[in-house]
């Protein structure tokens, strides 16, 4: 069967909702929050590319910075926000679908910032009204391209049974996950990631739904060679992320690969992709993705103001995107759209879908 | 070398690594566009010419219609843009309309003594596509204006003197001066060629900030 020609049948991302916990920050005033005095590190937070990013973070004490947060801080930071944020969203986005909870077979959480046992998953089943007999799995630890993979077994499961719906909740309180330091390394991290949070429900042609693209498929890319150059060390009490210097590089050089594979299987080129959906990984990766697929600066605009306005909000970031693209409303039906999103591994997730 | 007939509206000859590209009769630009598409899907995922050369251009100097028709050629323009393949127009003519927008897509231009360039579109009470956005990147907004806003034909003579043509032969002179210019050309690098064409296009409207991240992931590309 040609695999283009799918329309009317398989699964479609219907709707997606999103939302950022924390207050609004400008990024030229965070530095001074954290009392940084290091005019390097400054320059750090103020060349990043972003222009302001929502954080939760306790209020500035009467020397106007930031108090220390304890790991048993961020721990119940990461839960309650999680949880909150996270439940903000689903409602929201099953209300636009006229969906219930109940509605739902297949629920996914992705989270990268904290570490539950019971998963988000069970939280959401318990405050939301779930059925008892829903799918579910939490995808924990696989960093900024998780949302992706924690898109794949939704789409197989609906695929498989149909007029299933399935639910995608993306929850990064990155707030909850960094030490500040005064070296450069956390530096970067710190001046790069912001809290987000997605719900996107997938399922068949649904009448309420607009502009929906079908998802047609997917393609990983993972190159172990670089399984240190991202990645949460211990540093006795915290998890600290760590970003090789290299790695966006090391990103540009391998994802065509990933990219190519993937629109081979469909015959499919470059040219042949309307609207390019990535993750905000940051400046450099950007770049480096833009030259090495020689897309333009207008193909990835959604993905650059996203960066601009939120940073980097780890899994749910390509979302935030597609959201924006979807407001633009300037799809036309056929139109082909490429999601990315990259993380440790080193990582490049891909799915390509159809309007 | 070989000749691929499959165009209705163009020929192309493969020589190693140039393709020659000669027009080969005069019809309406629309009826070009799916030659076009054709001949740019080909140089992109078939061809292994590192150097592609337009010939008798003046063949489809013509002045297009619509809104629709500028979007349609614009894109297929910015194709020729973005080739990983050095681009070379031959201008022997009357060079305006489409043409006039090809070559200015194109790295180098060289033409024969006499010919003319012309965009007279604006007086018309249009605009004369995007070569609004490329021409004074070569001669500066003065000339630009000039051209633009008298459209009277614009001698290949003074437009070398301006570094709008790279070189103005005798008509009996066309092969050895292509192939003498070709030759300072080789050998082609095609990512390097690629990625210093954008970079170089990036630069007029860039922060020197943004060129150097620019600057250092295409480098990275290019050096792995």
């Amino acid at each position: 069967m040609n695999e283009k020609t799918h329309a009317g049948l398989g699964t479609y991302l219907l709707d997606v909702a999103t939302t950022n916990p924390g207050d609004k920050y400008w990024q030229r005033d965070l530095a001074s929050l954290f009392g940084v005095q290091d005019k390097k590190i400054a320059n750090i937070f103020t060349n990043s590319n972003i222009e302001s990013r929502y954080l939760s973070l306790p209020s500035a004490d009467n020397t106007g910075k930031i108090p220390e947060e304890t790991s048993l801080d961020l721990w119940h930071k990461h839960r309650n926000t999680s949880i909150e944020a996270g439940s903000k969203v689903i409602t929201e986005v099953l209300e636009r679908l006229n969906l219930k909870p109940t509605d739902i077979d297949y629920l996914v959480c992705v989270t990268s910032t904290g570490f539950l046992c019971p998963g988000l998953t069970a939280y959401f089943v318990k405050e939301l009204g779930f059925k008892s007999n829903i799918h579910r799995i939490d995808v924990v630890g696989m960093g900024c391209h998780g949302g992706l993979n924690g898109m794949q077994p939704i789409v197989n499961y609906c695929n498989q049974f149909n007029n299933s719906y399935g639910l995608l909740v993306c929850v990064e309180i990155c707030s909850a996950a960094y030490v500040f330091d005064t070296t450069i390394s956390t530096a970067v991290v710190n001046s790069l990631f912001g809290d987000g949070c997605t719900a996107a429900v997938f399922g068949p042609n649904h009448s309420a739904v607009k502009s929906r693209p079908q998802i047609l498929g997917f393609e990983s890319h993972i190159a172990t060679e670089e399984i240190s150059a991202m990645r949460f060390d211990f540093n006795g009490s915290k998890n600290s992320f760590y970003l090789d210097r290299n790695i966006p590089y090391v990103i540009g050089g391998q994802v065509d690969q990933p990219v190519k594979a993937l629109l081979k299987r469909f015959d499919l080129k470059v040219r042949d992709v309307s609207h390019w959906i990535v993750h905000s990984g940051g400046k450099k990766v950007l770049d480096s993705i833009k030259y090495a697929l020689n897309i333009s600066a207008h193909d990835i605009r959604h993905t650059v103001s996203v960066l601009n306005d939120h940073g980097n909000l780890s899994s749910g970031s390509f979302l935030f995107s597609y959201q924006r693209l979807i407001q633009e409303d300037r799809v036309d039906p056929g139109d082909y759209a490429l999601l990315m999103t990259m993380g440790p591994g080193m990582s490049i997730e891909c799915c390509l879908t159809q309007f | 070398m070989s000749t691929l007939s499959e165009f209705q509206t163009l020929l192309l000859i493969e020589e190693e690594e140039k393709s020659w590209i000669e027009f080969t009769k005069t019809s309406p630009g629309k009826d070009r566009l799916p030659d076009l598409q054709k001949l740019l899907n080909y140089l992109e995922d078939i061809s292994t010419a590192r150097l592609i050369i337009f010939r008798n251009l003046d063949l489809f100097s013509q002045y297009l219609n619509s809104v629709d028709e500028f979007r349609y050629w614009e894109k297929v323009i910015e194709r020729l843009n973005r080739l990983p393949i050095i681009t070379i127009a031959i201008i022997d003519g009357a060079c305006f309309g489409v043409s006039l927008q090809i070559a200015l897509a194109c790295d180098f231009r060289l033409a024969s003594i006499g010919s003319t360039l012309q965009s007279s579109e604006v007086k018309q009470g249009y605009l004369p596509g995007m070569i609004i956005f490329r021409l004074a990147k070569f001669v500066g907004l003065g000339v630009a204006k000039r051209i633009l806003f008298m459209g009277l034909p614009y001698k290949v003579e003074d437009a070398f003197q301006v570094g709008l043509i790279e070189m103005v032969f005798s008509v009996n002179e066309e092969a050895t001066a292509v192939n003498e210019f070709i030759k300072l050309l080789l050998p082609v690098q095609p990512t390097a060629i690629q990625l210093t064409r954008r970079l170089l296009d990036e630069s007029f409207a860039s922060s020197y900030d943004e060129t150097v991240g620019h600057f250092i992931a295409a480098q990275y590309k290019c050096m792995n």
